[in-house]
């Protein structure tokens, strides 16, 4: 190889190189600005820009089932909704825990339970919602996100994102540079504050199963992560309300330890906390309100986001009452 | 080890830097530990199969060229049931103990029980170059190999070990032994090659493959249109798959100085099945032409043995492919497609002669395309039962014919992708045919070496950059590893 065409080649590659980097940085940030989906969702929160009175974190059951402005308008409270589809505790937990580093404001966190929330998940789901805040303490040590292959390179080679950032992360990096470009409200990331309802009737989804007998998970491990969430948020002073979701009173039969589940769940509520089981909810025998045997319709959501707010208004009004005799009792 | 994954990305540079460190003598050790590991990246025990028919076939070859008369006859012989026999036990036997049982309709404990294990990688792949190796040796169109080094990485050589293209000795044997400094212009258009395999597998085969395999899937049922356009999608992602692998492959090996053959030739343009299979993996062919078909007796002993000699071969070459009747029929199809243009030669002859020509190509390049996607059906489904289902669907004409989409959580979906992907499908394969047809018939290659630096720059950044930011980083294999 001649020096002209050794310093040709270096060129190319340095070039590409270069391009290659300067890209992959502006997807990052790209994606790290985004309002929409659940990547704004998670980018508001690393953001520290969300910080409200209640906050609500749980998978799909909490981000369908929950309608957030309901519950804001009715307690006169603001609120938002971090459920992440699909995710557990391992790795909702670590929003929790971000989030219970920086707000100032929080008093409530409601954490949204279901059939499936001690199921000990061996992938990540979505990993992609997390590439962008690869940088930050939680988010790098998760370690169902690290038991990834395809997380630990990106972590460790640069420009390894190519071949794991797809299309969804691509969209939400245009959206971020849009909202950089025209200075949108940073604090609209939804209208619905981050509730996703899916208006769908029952079965029209097309992911219903026949029903089957299975075993409800009870990992100890993953109720372990639980205990400890609760307990990180206690110290903080905030108080957490668990809710074990409204399902499909059918269905309920299929699932073998779903009592044991409940009570499990309750637990965790201590002297602080406040357990509101939903499982014999009104509606739950109705098919209008589900769209599958454990989440709850746009309708759904609606109804029964009213009853949880009328409850939580309960729980309130009566620590209200409980802060006010012992006010009285050390006065007196 | 898969081309497209990163563990390649670092070990082919790394033994391509220390192939041109290496003094000459060295070289072949360097390739052939790099084989071997590149071999047992899959599963690493199986390096003792090939290790077994390498010792065989290099002390046949030998004896072969050492011998006379009638005892060379029998270590050929010798060496082929070794090769044949491995094929046979790893990739037939379950295949051969199936149809016993349904025969003889044996069931339960009467029934005769299969093999747990899973078939070596590229089997018959490095199989059929082996044999290939013993016969030219018998032909005497190529000396035996007393190296054993140099004849083992002639058999492992990891560029084409595992999905081809199927080489022979005559035109391998002598790279391995010569010395290769490094080439400039041999680096460029290896890149090159490297760069549009890599289009073609990640970028078009499998982003396609996400259709396939929804639309194929045995547990659901899709409309006449959407096994059309899978049937499609699926033409296309075999080419894609095995033409870039084929090419990675052949530009794998090209930096290092070695030349291997034309494995694809535009096969989409051909105006006749006849053509297709001399453009359609060409090592594999013409393996079966020198070594099979004219050994027969090809087309010289009358007509009815020559159109049973394309029929044998070509259920011979289905049954290559897969342990499976689809592909004996895919193969019989073929066979019967070869026969059948035989047979009707002079009228199409006739036909080509009174058409113009832009009639008679298109109209002949349609046909052919189409009746090759049906051929695929077989090949592609997981059984008779399902392929027959298919066809039929395609050909049945119902009110949802067209049908294409289904509402799922999180919004409307084209056959297992968003409306955009779909028809970015559509557009791939366009440019594909587009960029191929411009290769072919204006020399596009050459074009853009004339071209200056910036603009080529610019086409290699942009196929890059297309790549990284529109390729499906699936860990699809590639669809050949299964044969």
């Amino acid at each position: 190889m001649s020096k002209k065409q050794f310093i040709k080649s270096l060129l190319f590659f340095s070039l590409l190189g270069i391009m290659l980097f300067i890209l992959h940085f502006a997807i990052v940030l790209g994606a790290k600005n985004s309002q929409e989906g659940r990547v704004g969702k998670i980018n508001q929160l690393m953001l520290h820009k969300i910080d409200k009175e209640i906050m609500i974190f749980g998978a799909s059951e909490g981000e369908t089932g929950i309608a957030a402005p309901i519950l804001e308008e009715k307690l006169d409270k603001p609120t938002f909704n971090l459920s992440m589809d699909g995710s557990n505790i391992a790795q909702f937990g670590d929003l929790i825990n971000e989030y219970n580093s920086y707000s100032t404001k929080g008093r409530y966190v409601v954490l949204a339970l279901g059939i499936f929330s001690l199921h000990d998940r061996k992938l990540p789901k979505s990993p992609n919602w997390y590439y962008p805040w690869m940088q930050n303490d939680y988010i790098s040590k998760n370690y169902l996100l690290n038991s990834t292959p395809e997380f630990r390179r990106y972590k460790n080679f640069p420009l390894y994102g190519f071949v794991v950032f797809n299309a969804s992360l691509y969209r939400s990096s245009f959206d971020g540079w849009k909202t950089m470009f025209t200075s949108r409200n940073e604090n609209t990331c939804y209208d619905g504050n981050g509730w996703m309802p899916y208006d769908l009737d029952w079965g029209q989804n097309n992911a219903l199963q026949p029903l089957t007998m299975q075993k409800v998970f009870l990992n100890e491990n993953v109720f372990a992560q639980y205990k400890n969430v609760v307990q990180n948020l206690n110290a903080k002073g905030r108080k957490v309300i668990l809710v074990f979701m409204p399902s499909w009173k059918g269905a309920r039969n299929y699932y073998d330890g779903y009592d044991e589940l409940v009570m499990k769940f309750k637990s965790l509520k201590g002297n602080q906390n406040t357990f509101l089981d939903y499982s014999n909810a009104v509606f739950s025998e109705s098919k209008d309100y589900f769209y599958n045997y454990t989440h709850l319709n746009k309708k759904g959501a609606l109804l029964f986001t009213d009853i949880l707010a009328a409850d939580i208004e309960k729980m309130i009004t009566a620590d209200q009452q409980k802060t006010i005799s012992m006010n009285n009792g050390k006065n007196n | 080890m898969l081309f497209n994954s990163f563990e390649f990305l670092l070990f082919f540079p790394v033994v391509t830097l220390v192939f041109f460190l290496l003094p000459q003598k060295y070289r072949w050790f360097h390739l052939l530990a790099a084989s071997c590991y590149f071999y047992m990246a899959f599963i690493p025990v199986y390096i003792l199969i090939l290790f077994f028919t390498i010792v065989i076939d290099y002390f046949a070859g030998i004896l072969i060229e050492n011998t006379t008369g009638q005892r060379r006859k029998w270590y050929l012989i010798m060496s082929l049931v070794a090769n044949v026999g491995v094929l046979a036990y790893f990739k037939y036997y379950n295949f051969f103990i199936d149809n016993i049982n349904t025969a003889f309709n044996l069931q339960g404990d009467s029934a005769y029980s299969f093999l747990g294990i899973i078939l070596p990688i590229g089997l018959s792949f490095h199989t059929f170059q082996a044999m290939s190796y013993t016969i030219e040796v018998y032909r005497g169109n190529q000396k035996a190999e007393r190296h054993f080094g140099i004849y083992a990485l002639y058999v492992m050589f990891y560029p084409q070990l595992v999905a081809g293209p199927i080489e022979r000795p005559q035109n391998i044997i002598h790279q391995l032994k010569e010395k290769h400094s490094f080439n400039y212009g041999l680096a460029v258009s290896a890149m090159q090659i490297i760069l549009w395999g890599l289009v073609k597998k990640i970028l078009i085969a499998d982003r396609l493959a996400i259709v396939v395999n929804e639309v194929f899937s045995p547990d659901k049922t899709y409309s006449g249109g959407a096994y059309v356009v899978a049937t499609i999608f699926f033409a296309v992602q075999i080419y894609c798959d095995f033409s870039g692998y084929s090419d990675i492959a052949i530009g794998t090996a090209r930096i290092l100085g070695i030349d291997l053959m034309k494995n694809f030739d535009t096969p989409y343009f051909s105006r006749s099945v006849t053509e297709f299979w001399r453009r359609w993996h060409i090592s594999l062919s013409t393996w079966f032409r020198d070594y099979v078909y004219i050994p027969l007796g090809g087309s010289k002993k009358g007509k009815p043995r020559w159109y049973f000699n394309l029929l044998f071969v070509f259920l011979l070459s289905g049954l290559w492919h897969g342990a499976n009747w689809t592909f004996v029929i895919w193969g019989g199809l073929l066979g019967a497609a070869l026969v059948a243009e035989a047979m009707t030669r002079k009228f199409r002859r006739g036909m080509e002669e009174t058409l113009p020509g832009i009639a008679y190509n298109s109209l002949s390049r349609l046909m052919t395309l189409a009746f090759i996607c049906l051929t695929w059906v077989f090949f592609r489904a997981g059984n008779m039962a399902q392929a027959t289902d298919i066809i039929t669907t395609i050909f049945t004409f119902s009110p949802d014919y067209f049908k294409l989409t289904e509402t799922r959580l999180g919004g409307i979906n084209y056959l297992g992708l968003p409306q955009w992907q779909f028809a970015a499908c559509f557009f791939l394969i366009i440019g594909l045919f587009t960029a191929e047809w411009l290769y072919k018939e204006y020399d596009l290659k050459t074009w853009l070496e004339q071209k200056p630096t910036y603009i080529r720059w610019t086409a290699y950044y942009a196929l890059i950059l297309g790549l990284l930011l529109f390729g499906a980083f699936t860990t699809n294999e590639f669809i050949y590893f299964q044969f």
